[in-house]
């Protein structure tokens, strides 16, 4: 079930946080919370992470878990609520800035300009399909100074010309007034960024990946540069830091799966943890 | 005063058509057995609230017991979608008010304060989000002039939280998870708390955690051990994951659905 792509994409994230960084978990997101902890066991040991699962505020290391994380995240760490979390820490950090906050969220879809849709694919009154909702997305994205987005299945059906329903906000279309924020979308295929324009262009290759495919995968036209660099593969000693110590199960390669296969591997994973 | 009863008359207080407030976070110590029970009990149009949905959400929506939902997340974390929640929202089977983590932290800081609404920057006018929900509503600072969003509060009939361990006043080890918890017993006329154990108060403040609940505000006290199965009640139990995938396997047939729900 090993994933070279999705080991890329966690090096591409872990080398986007900078040391002091606040990291904030999402909800069952393996693939971000493997790049954290990444960082923190390389070039930036001093980040707090907020953990959803915890509720708390959370300095150190741990291997993720399978629905446990409990038994060390609630463990020597500042326990706060969710009221304190929105009125207090967030508008802090999203508005006022500092310390920098990094995290990565996953769309369901994704347009030119970045913005995102996690509530619905159809009309919103009689949706086709009816996503978790968008948590905290619409909270963050519209002050935030830089976005970042992971993508780990690079599809025509994720990045879309026009949203069914926008619950992230990116930039400003062609003749709407508004900032341009830097905003990041790191995939199984590339890494994207937003230029000048606003407008997402390929800022680097994964290795063995090339343009036309990147174009074939996106439901829209996007700029690749001609002399774009292919993204710097997870080094020796990242690859052992993510196999041995941060993620010995493998659980960060259950985000590129869906459906069955999804499911049969969460109940082949299911069986070892049982008995840890 | 002694609040503990049964979980059948903890529960009479929520009608037909309540608005009840569910405790926990995503998979984790969550209200479970209290939702089975009001399955069971054949509630009928309710309104729930929950921070995050999750499984004891989506067993009333799979029960039909539920109208209305509040929520910013329903979902069973990486187990995958919640299947009752997201085909009833494809047919048009409940009604679902779209929050975001800031909408139901200030509708609920704003009931607790017992003013009308709380003030929210704007920002969330850029989305979608505002197109679906009118009631909240756009003024003008009288201080600044700026374009504000006021947030409605946000009240309950009946909060349901679940504990590791509770004293007969309510008070409650809410060890890690605190979601909205210790804000619900101030925005419900009633509040359940059913608890893995019930313990004296100098047992229950010496707990890894202590006491985050003040029973001050609980109406209801009741025992029942692992209410939160198959989610975790940390630190006694964990996450059950097979027993949530034998969920979510039966929510995809009608007969085993219904055997789910018979089952004790």
């Amino acid at each position: 079930m090993r994933d070279p792509a999705v080991d890329q994409m966690i090096a591409c994230m872990s080398r986007l946080i900078e040391n002091g960084d606040f990291l904030a978990e999402g909800i069952g997101t393996f693939l971000p919370n493997a790049a954290y902890l990444l960082a923190k066991r390389t070039h930036a040991p001093d980040c707090l992470t907020l953990c959803p699962n915890g509720n708390a505020l959370w300095m150190g290391h741990r291997s993720l878990t399978l629905g446990r994380d409990e038994r060390v995240t609630t463990r020597g760490s500042m326990l706060i609520d969710y009221v304190g979390i929105n009125l207090m820490y967030m508008p802090m950090l999203f508005i006022g800035g500092r310390p920098r906050w990094t995290e990565f969220m996953r769309p369901a879809q994704i347009d030119p300009w970045g913005w995102t849709n996690n509530v619905c694919i159809g009309p919103y009154a009689h949706p086709r399909m009816r996503l978790p909702g968008a948590a905290g997305i619409p909270d963050a994205s519209p002050v935030a100074r830089r976005f970042y987005y992971y993508v780990p299945r690079h599809t025509p059906l994720a990045f879309v010309p026009r949203l069914d329903f926008a619950s992230g906000v990116g930039n400003p279309r062609p003749g709407q007034a508004g900032d341009v924020r830097a905003i990041t979308v790191i995939t199984n295929l590339c890494v994207m960024r937003t230029g000048a324009d606003g407008r997402l262009a390929v800022t680097s290759l994964h290795p063995g990946i090339d343009a036309a495919s990147v174009a074939a995968a996106t439901g829209f036209p996007v700029a690749v540069p001609p002399d774009v660099p292919v993204s710097a593969p997870p080094t020796a000693a990242e690859q052992a830091l993510l196999d041995d110590a941060i993620d010995p199960l493998g659980l960060r390669y259950l985000e590129s799966l869906s459906g069955a296969a999804r499911r049969d591997a969460i109940g082949r994973l299911a069986a070892p943890e049982a008995r840890a | 005063m002694d609040k503990r009863c049964a979980l059948r008359d903890a529960l009479e207080p929520v009608r037909d058509g309540s608005a009840v407030a569910l405790g926990g976070m995503t998979l984790y110590r969550r209200p479970v057995a209290a939702a089975r029970a009001l399955a069971a009990a054949g509630r009928r149009e309710l309104t729930i609230v929950a921070f995050t949905a999750g499984i004891e959400t989506d067993l009333l929506i799979g029960a039909g017991c539920v109208a209305r939902l509040r929520s910013c997340y329903t979902g069973l974390e990486f187990i995958g979608f919640a299947p009752h929640f997201t085909r009833a929202a494809t047919t048009g089977g409940i009604a679902i008010v779209e929050e975001t983590e800031y909408t139901l932290s200030y509708a609920v800081q704003a009931a607790a304060m017992r003013v009308p609404f709380l003030p929210m920057q704007a920002t969330l006018l850029a989305t979608d989000i505002a197109q679906v929900r009118p009631d909240l509503r756009p003024f003008a600072c009288p201080l600044t002039g700026t374009t504000l969003l006021a947030v409605p509060a946000l009240r309950v009939d009946v909060a349901i939280i679940h504990a590791l361990a509770a004293d007969r006043l309510g008070n409650a080890c809410l060890p890690g998870q605190l979601a909205l918890d210790p804000y619900l017993p101030a925005i419900a006329d009633t509040t359940v708390v059913t608890a893995e154990r019930i313990v004296g108060s100098d047992e229950l403040a010496a707990l890894p955690g202590g006491i985050r609940l003040a029973g001050m505000g609980v109406t209801h006290v009741v025992h029942a051990p692992r209410g939160s199965a198959p989610c975790s009640c940390a630190p006694d139990y964990d996450l059950d994951v097979s027993a949530m995938l034998a969920y979510v396997d039966a929510a995809a047939d009608p007969q085993r659905w219904q055997r789910w729900l018979q089952a004790a």
